[in-house]
This record gives C-alpha cells, sequence and structure tokens, in this order.
C-alpha cells in the first residue's frame, strides 16, 4: 500500500498542477493513531498531507455532495468545476449512485481508483496492541498490505486481514468498479459468498426474539442521525426527517421514544433499499452500536431474492429494483394470479 | 477513608437504594450504558472499563420530557400540567469528567432568577457516587479543565476507588457522610497502606491522561478567531450530526415542540443540536447560521469561549466522547492545540 500512496500523491499533484482538476480528496492523519481525517487538497503542496491509512474509514463521497450542491452558495460562486476522489471499491460504488441519482454529473469527478486490501477495526487493533500508546500506524516498507503500530513498548506487525471490518470482511468490491486511473496490484478477492454472512445471527431468532432484539436497539438510539448523514444514498436535498420546515408536515415529532425512533430506522431503510452500497458506514458513525449492517443487508438480501441479483452501484445508469416496474415482478405476479 | 470488599458492593447498593432509583454503568449489546439497577449483582467489568457510551446526562436532563397537555375545541381550552418523572436519581459510578460536568448543567438550569423547576426537583435530591477513573482512553483529556480523572469531585456524595479485592470510599457530602456512616458494620477503616495505594493510583492516572493546554486566557484568544480560517477547515469535514452534541456531558440546548392529533395534544421539551441546520432557522425562513461553517464555530466557540465568558468555567470537561465518535474525526482537544500553536506530541 506504501508504494499506491505514493502513486496517488503523485498524480493528484499533477492534475492539480495542469489544473485538470480543482481539488483532491482523501485522507490525512489525526492526532491519534487510529484517526484519519477526510480531507480536501487544493494545491500540490497540500496533496503531501494526504494518506491512505489502515484506519481510513470514511466514505469520502457525502463531501462531493457538499461540493456540487453547496447549502448557501454565495451569488458570484464559480462552478466548481472537477473533484479527483482517491476511491476503494465503496467509494467508486457511492459514486455511481449520486450520478444514478442525478446529485453528481460523470464529468465534474474523477476517480482515482485503488486495490482496497479492507480498513481495519479499532477495536481489533486495540486487542493486539496499545493503541492508545500508538505513535503512529504506518504501511510495512515490504509492499503488502501489512501495516506497522509505532508504541513506546516497540512496534507490531499486523496483516490487515488479521484485524480488518467486519463491513470490508463481507465486502464484494474491494476493487473500484469506476476508475478513470487505477492504483496498486490486485486487491484481497471478493467472494459473493460473504456478502450476507452477517445476517446469520438473526435469522436464527424467532419472530419474538426478533421484536425483542430490534426494541431494545431502537430504544437505545439518540436520533443524532450521524447514520444519515454519512450514506451516500441518503442524498436528498431536504430530508423528510429535517422537522419545522415550511409548508411541510411534520412526518417525524423531535421526541425520542421508541416509537419515532422506529419509524426513522424503518423509513430510512425503505429509502435506501436497493441503492445502499453496502459500505457499513452508518453502523461505523452508530455512537450506541446499533447493528444497522444487518438492516441494511436484510433488505438487500430479499431484493434478491423477491426482484433479482443486485448490488447497488456497479453502474452509473442502474436502476435499483425497487424504482423500476416490469410485468415480471412478483407483487404483480401475485395480484394477477389472485 | 473507609474499605469495603469489593464482593460486598451489594450493601452499599442497597443502602443507596433507599435514597432513590439506582442507576449504574451496565452492558446492554457490547455498550456501555447508564440502566436501573435491578437488585442484581453488578457488572464489574462494566464499572472498571472506560466511560459509558453515553453520559448521565439524560437522567437528570431527559432527551424528551412532557410538559403539558392540552385539550381544545372551539368553546373551551383545558390544559394539564405534564408529568415529568422528577424522582432523584441515584447515579452509580459515574466519572470525575461526568461528575464535574453537571456542575455546568447546574450553572444553566439552576439559575437563580430562573431555576428549571423539575431538574431542579431530580438534581438536588440526586446522589452522585464517583468512581475513579483507572481505564483511561486515549480520547480522555480531562486534566485540561482541572479535573483529576481518580481523584474526588466538588459535585459528588461518595467517592470509590478500585484497589481490585477492595474499594476506598470517601464521603465527599454529608449525605455521603451518613450513607457510610449507616454502613459502618460492613466497612473498615482504611490503613495507611490503602491510603498510599490510592495516592499513588491517583497520580499513575493523573500522569497518563492527556493534557492539552488550556489556560486561562484561551477565551480571550478565541475571541479574537472569529474569521480565522480554521472554521472553513472543520466545517469542510463536518457532517452536520448530532453525534457530538448529544452525546456531550455538558451539551443543554433544547427546543419546545409537540403533537396534536384532533382536539388534544402535548407540548414536550427534547434535546436540540446546535449542529443541525433547522436549529437556527427563523420562522420566516431566515438562518443566522446558513453553514456549516458558522455552526461549527458555535459549537465550539460556545465551549471555549462563550462558557467560560458567561460562567467562569469552560463548557468541556474532556471526556473524549465527541472525539471517539466524530464520523469526520473533528478533535477538540486537537483543535486547542492547534490554537495554542502546541505540538500533541510535546
Amino acid at each position: 500500500m506504501k508504494d499506491t500512496v505514493q502513486k496517488l500523491r503523485r498524480r493528484s499533484e499533477k492534475l492539480l498542477r495542469k489544473g485538470e482538476v480543482q481539488r483532491v480528496l482523501g485522507w490525512r492523519p489525526g492526532r491519534l493513531a487510529w484517526q484519519s481525517a477526510p480531507t480536501v487538497a487544493e494545491s500540490a503542496e497540500e496533496v503531501q498531507r494526504l494518506e491512505v491509512g489502515p484506519f481510513s474509514a470514511a466514505n469520502l463521497t457525502k463531501y462531493l455532495i457538499d461540493i456540487v450542491r453547496p447549502e448557501h452558495p454565495a451569488r458570484d460562486e464559480e462552478p466548481p468545476g472537477r473533484t479527483a476522489v482517491w476511491a476503494r471499491g465503496c467509494d467508486a460504488r457511492a459514486i455511481n449512485r449520486l450520478i444514478a441519482d442525478g446529485v453528481l454529473d460523470e464529468d465534474e469527478v474523477m476517480v482515482l481508483g485503488f486495490s482496497c486490501p479492507g480498513i481495519a477495526d479499532r477495536e481489533r487493533v486495540g486487542e493486539v496492541v496499545d493503541l492508545a500508546g500508538a505513535s503512529c500506524t504506518c504501511w510495512s516498507e515490504d509492499g503488502g498490505d501489512s501495516f506497522v503500530v509505532h508504541t513506546e513498548a516497540g512496534e507490531k506487525q499486523l496483516q490487515i486481514s488479521e484485524v480488518v471490518a467486519d463491513r470490508c470482511a463481507s465486502c464484494t468490491h474491494p476493487e473500484p468498479v469506476r476508475a478513470d486511473e487505477h492504483f496498486g496490484g490486485a486487491a484481497r478477492t471478493a467472494d459473493g459468498e460473504v456478502r450476507f454472512f452477517a445476517l446469520d445471527e438473526y435469522e436464527d431468532m424467532d419472530e419474538g426474539e426478533r421484536y425483542e432484539f430490534w426494541s431494545r436497539q431502537f430504544a437505545r438510539c439518540i436520533r443524532c442521525y450521524a447514520c444519515r448523514n454519512v450514506c451516500p444514498a441518503c442524498n436528498c436535498t431536504e430530508c423528510v426527517f429535517d422537522g419545522d420546515l415550511p409548508d411541510r408536515p411534520d412526518w417525524l415529532g423531535k421526541a425520542s421514544d421508541i416509537s419515532d425512533n422506529q419509524v426513522y430506522h424503518i423509513t430510512r431503510a425503505f429509502h435506501v433499499a436497493g441503492r445502499c452500497i453496502e459500505c457499513g458506514e452508518c453502523e461505523r458513525v452508530c455512537p450506541v452500536n446499533i447493528p444497522l449492517r444487518a438492516i441494511m443487508q436484510k433488505t438487500a438480501a430479499d431484493i434478491e431474492e423477491l426482484f433479482e441479483p443486485h448490488e447497488a452501484g456497479l453502474c452509473p445508469d442502474e436502476t435499483p429494483p425497487l424504482q423500476a416496474y416490469s410485468l415480471d415482478d412478483p407483487e404483480v405476479k401475485e395480484e394477477g394470479s389472485t | 477513608m473507609k474499605l469495603l470488599r469489593t464482593d460486598e458492593l451489594m450493601h452499599l447498593l442497597q443502602r443507596l437504594s433507599d435514597e432513590g432509583r439506582v442507576f449504574l454503568p451496565r452492558l446492554e449489546d457490547e455498550t456501555i450504558l447508564f440502566r436501573r439497577w435491578e437488585g442484581d449483582s453488578p457488572s464489574l467489568d462494566a464499572l472498571r472499563a472506560g466511560n459509558t457510551a453515553l453520559p448521565a446526562k439524560d437522567l437528570l436532563f431527559p432527551q424528551t420530557e412532557e410538559v403539558f397537555r392540552f385539550v381544545a375545541n372551539a368553546q373551551n381550552l383545558a390544559i394539564m400540567s405534564g408529568e415529568p418523572d422528577d424522582a432523584p436519581p441515584v447515579i452509580f459510578g459515574i466519572r470525575p469528567c461526568d461528575a464535574a460536568s453537571i456542575q455546568m448543567l447546574d450553572r444553566v438550569f439552576l439559575d437563580e432568577d430562573f431555576p428549571e423547576t423539575t431538574y431542579a426537583r431530580r438534581r438536588d435530591g440526586a446522589i452522585l457516587v464517583t468512581w475513579a477513573c483507572t481505564d483511561v482512553q486515549d480520547t480522555c483529556f480531562c486534566p485540561t479543565f482541572g479535573i483529576d480523572p481518580a481523584g474526588p469531585v466538588q459535585t459528588g456524595d461518595i467517592h470509590v476507588t478500585d484497589l481490585d479485592d477492595e474499594l476506598v470510599l470517601e464521603a465527599t457530602s454529608d449525605r455521603g457522610g451518613t450513607i457510610l456512616d449507616d454502613l459502618a458494620e460492613h466497612l473498615t477503616d482504611a490503613d495507611q497502606g490503602a491510603q498510599d495505594k490510592v495516592d499513588s493510583l491517583r497520580e499513575a492516572v493523573r500522569e497518563s491522561v492527556v493534557s492539552a493546554p488550556a489556560a486561562d486566557d484561551l477565551a480571550e484568544t478565541l475571541a479574537g478567531m472569529h474569521e480565522d480560517p480554521i472554521w472553513e477547515e472543520m466545517a469542510f469535514r463536518c457532517l452536520g450530526c448530532g453525534a457530538c452534541t448529544y452525546l456531550c456531558p455538558t451539551c443543554h440546548c433544547y427546543d419546545l415542540d409537540g403533537e396534536t392529533r384532533g382536539t388534544e395534544g402535548v407540548r414536550f421539551r427534547c434535546w436540540d443540536s446546535c449542529m443541525f441546520s433547522d436549529f437556527t432557522r427563523m420562522a420566516g425562513g431566515e438562518n443566522p447560521r446558513p453553514t456549516k461553517r458558522e455552526r461549527v464555530r458555535n459549537r465550539f466557540l460556545h465551549k471555549l469561549q462563550y462558557f467560560s465568558e458567561k460562567h467562569g468555567v469552560y463548557g468541556c470537561v474532556g471526556c473524549g466522547r465527541c472525539i471517539t465518535h466524530c464520523p469526520a474525526c473533528i478533535d477538540i482537544a486537537d483543535f486547542i492545540y492547534t490554537v495554542r500553536g502546541a505540538d500533541c506530541d510535546e
């Protein structure tokens, strides 16, 4: 990975110098060893601070929305031009989604794709090395997908695969599905069989256990909306859950109680069903550990079963099954038979 | 100082339950939260691990609370006062940072001229049993604000220091003293050895926690930074969710909202977040904080400048929850280092 990062930096510098892009989106190291913050570089000099590290978790595509659709555009503001994005499989799928949803034009983005080794899970790394006392985490010099955690007690080398986040373990597209240019060697082999492995433990519960389990999860929700705000499929100009909009009904009260919380999560699940690119960002950012990925995986698995094999964001002109009407749809058949 | 055998902790909890409903850290789906003590054996793992995912704020200032109900038709309007649950809680195992944060809530809600009555009822009767931190996280930075991570706190009633097999108990208020007196048969006096252990543990823990340079003039420095480019950079990263504010033990902003069904309705108070775009939107549609830049700036300046100017203390206790959970790695300790021009590795 070390070599890939160098190549991404060199190419990004060149693109900025030549004016082919106006900015580059990547990550940069934070104060703590596990922090890797989404960052924009607008000059060749600023590119030097960009990195892809073992903890570069954040999906960058939400920032593309802010760039092409500023919240409060100044009247004299120039059009945003073109943005280069360092992108993995999930980032690239999210970019396809934004194009398919009409948020982004293809010529507004340049995808600098790279083969993704997976993201390290902070807790798993913490189990084998004192991450709190670490000064930095760097890719190994040997060019592979292992990284070294530097602590006062010494160095610890870890393979990404030993400590990979669950969401990356179930990833079916570690390679970027769209890339204007591609960097790095082949990614881990993607195994389609692993896609829904997280669902097994829920499928084993009976109806009553499942209801109790999910009621407990939603009772814990504090409605901070981190799951919505980090989600690339949540790209509406105005969200139905943002209250007090003039001339709009209040679909959901501001009260945080189990019924309102359930309405929020169920509605969101249906809104993004078929458009969820399965990056797992919702689950990563939840401060109270609600297993949100399971909800999205369940809807994805049901769509596969009821309609057709489908993975969102594989191409920019896709029509998700729930947005299309076909005479072969299961509900059409059901109606016809009764 | 008194000693209680750790396996006799139940006696303390039982005595505390005479004072009110006891809440303590409990593990729920891999998440440590304050939950009602049901008379069962407490989880020492949950008490000893880091800090709770959410602060105890909700026990004194609930996320949603009914204010009043009404029935109205063309002729009549009947208003019934709400029935808030205002029984004072016993908060067991609260960390020094979170206990200190209650002083900030007190300054807001126990204002001399306009005290918040339901908050005051809960707060006046509440008992805080503080628990010395031993499992320090890398996001912790409470000494920045003069908090001793393993030491007693002014707001507390009893302070517990965990020496594995034994718990060292210190009464830090008169009520705490009475409770310990009642437990005398289960307690022994702490000898010099235990005292020494507590002292060295306190020092070791204090040494292990980050202390960012928040000298007294941080507020003055920030007062001159209203147009600083740092806000642009932080706002770029901010996703505009409310995780930082809802996880924060000192954030206290709320909204009054309501629901009306036909001729009946309810008005309730609920937490609100200055990070949400509609927080400052006026009825006519104008918004004085139109972009994330103004909102992020407000959040940081409220904590580190305005609150200090108004109340003489910073509105942050260094618990680190916002640092742990910000999806975009916005880090208030890092912000303080940056403003101070200091290197956080020093």
